[in-house]
């Protein structure tokens, strides 16, 4: 027995660090999504321009770059009044979407009563976690679509994107599902589960 | 960054700086090997190795293993936020400093939030902790935090840190219930999808309603892989 209190921490420590080499020489090897901070410098000049008049008294002002595959992105967001917005842009500067925060009685009636008939064909047990009322540009005049998004305007070409919690067949799972203004079904698509584990134990 | 987490950053620099000062305090260095998998969509397992070191012992700085724990906790998720464990300990203390080894259970409730960037967590443990001596009974809740630090999500190879606040009573017969509280601070690494790992200090305030309360830091650092 005493030889194994001897060795003990010399293998913990041994243990230790070929975890660690194994974790930093498999890094190398793999190529995942990305988001991350990056400076004002950084997003494409165009954008900042026509993005401009409506920064004016925004806060917690950030800005994102998302790398997927070939797919790159920028994002800016803020808080203006009591709103929390995400624009985003193409690497060339070309708006892509602008995104604000809302709760459920933000939304017409007529298409939450559609966004939750289309839950209940789908889940047996939802919870909102988070919504999001969607701009996007996809060939309309860039100004106009920031007006009308500023303006927080109700109009058909609009999107709701709302994560949910969805309960099926005993299956508890984390959804983002996007519906146009009428409460029509466009996508939906399941999240990656998260580990918690090493906050946990 | 934002103020909630400069402000958690003073915090553990803070508590740091407070137990410098201290007398007879107890330092410990606790390295952890976790792993954990899925054995269905709901329940998953996770296994780990801990062992403690001592590296401060009444002043003097030493390095010598006072025990091994061996754990395992099955994991059952009851929504997509909230789960139930149960846990077995073994710690094996008898051949390192003679203190006695323990037979550990436990009963855990964790809900998680995250409203936006930070995430939150509140876990509930109840514990039996057995010995030939006694059993004692804890009790304890946890708040979490935790927030990756560079943007709003955390992907591979980004860092992140987990700063948590935990008080516990410990209830045991023909004994004086005795208050701890802890506090602990980490910064780790998303180093492949599966795979973490982590470094960080806690302080503990033992039995802190006693005249003379125990003081005790601790150097943390383990790995957590996922199958």
């Amino acid at each position: 027995m005493k030889s194994i209190v001897f060795d003990m921490p010399k293998f913990s420590l041994l243990l230790f660090i070929s975890c660690f080499l194994w974790g930093i020489l498999g890094t190398a090897q793999q190529k995942n999504e990305r988001e991350s901070r990056v400076t004002e410098k950084e997003i494409p000049e165009n954008a900042l321009i026509l993005l401009k008049p409506y920064l004016e008294d925004a806060k917690r002002l950030r800005y994102y770059q998302e790398s997927d595959g070939d797919k790159r992105s920028f994002e800016v967001k803020f808080k203006k009044g009591k709103l929390r917005y995400s624009v985003e842009f193409s690497p060339e500067g070309k708006l892509e979407d602008v995104e604000f925060l809302i709760k459920s009685t933000d939304i017409p009636d007529e298409t939450w009563e559609a966004i939750q008939s289309e839950f209940q064909k789908k889940f047996s047990k939802t919870y909102v976690k988070k919504i999001q009322q969607q701009y996007p540009s996809e060939g309309r005049a860039e100004s106009e679509v920031l007006k009308e998004a500023f303006q927080n305007l109700i109009l058909p070409y609009i999107r709701y994107e709302l994560v949910v919690a969805g309960k099926n067949q005993n299956h508890h799972r984390l959804y983002e599902i996007l519906f146009d203004a009428k409460g029509e079904l466009l996508l939906l698509r399941e999240f990656a589960p998260t580990n918690y584990d090493h906050v946990l134990y | 960054m934002s103020s909630i987490k400069r402000g958690f950053l003073f915090l553990v620099l803070f508590a740091h700086w407070n137990i410098q000062g201290q007398e007879n305090l107890t330092g410990f260095w606790q390295p952890q090997v976790g792993l954990g998998y899925q054995v269905s969509e709901q329940y998953a397992h996770n296994f780990s190795v801990a062992s403690r070191f001592f590296i401060v012992e009444e002043g003097e700085t030493t390095f010598s293993n006072r025990q091994i724990d061996l754990v395992h906790f099955s994991n059952y998720k009851i929504r997509e936020n909230q789960s139930l464990a149960l846990g077995i300990q073994y710690r094996f203390r008898e051949s390192f400093d003679g203190g006695a080894n323990e037979l550990r259970l436990t009963q855990q409730y964790n809900q998680r939030s995250r409203p936006f960037v930070i995430r939150f967590g509140h876990r509930i443990r109840s514990e039996q902790r057995i010995t030939k001596a006694r059993t004692t009974h804890r009790f304890r809740y946890r708040f979490a935090l935790d927030f990756p630090l560079q943007g709003e999500k955390l992907d591979v190879g980004e860092a992140y840190l987990v700063a948590t606040v935990e008080p516990l009573l410990s209830i045991a017969k023909g004994r004086n219930p005795e208050y701890d509280g802890r506090i602990s601070a980490q910064i780790g690494w998303q180093l492949q999808k599966d795979f973490k790992i982590q470094f960080g200090t806690e302080y503990r305030m033992e039995d802190f309603t006693h005249t003379l309360p125990e003081h005790v830091f601790f150097i943390l650092s383990s790995v957590q892989l996922t199958l």
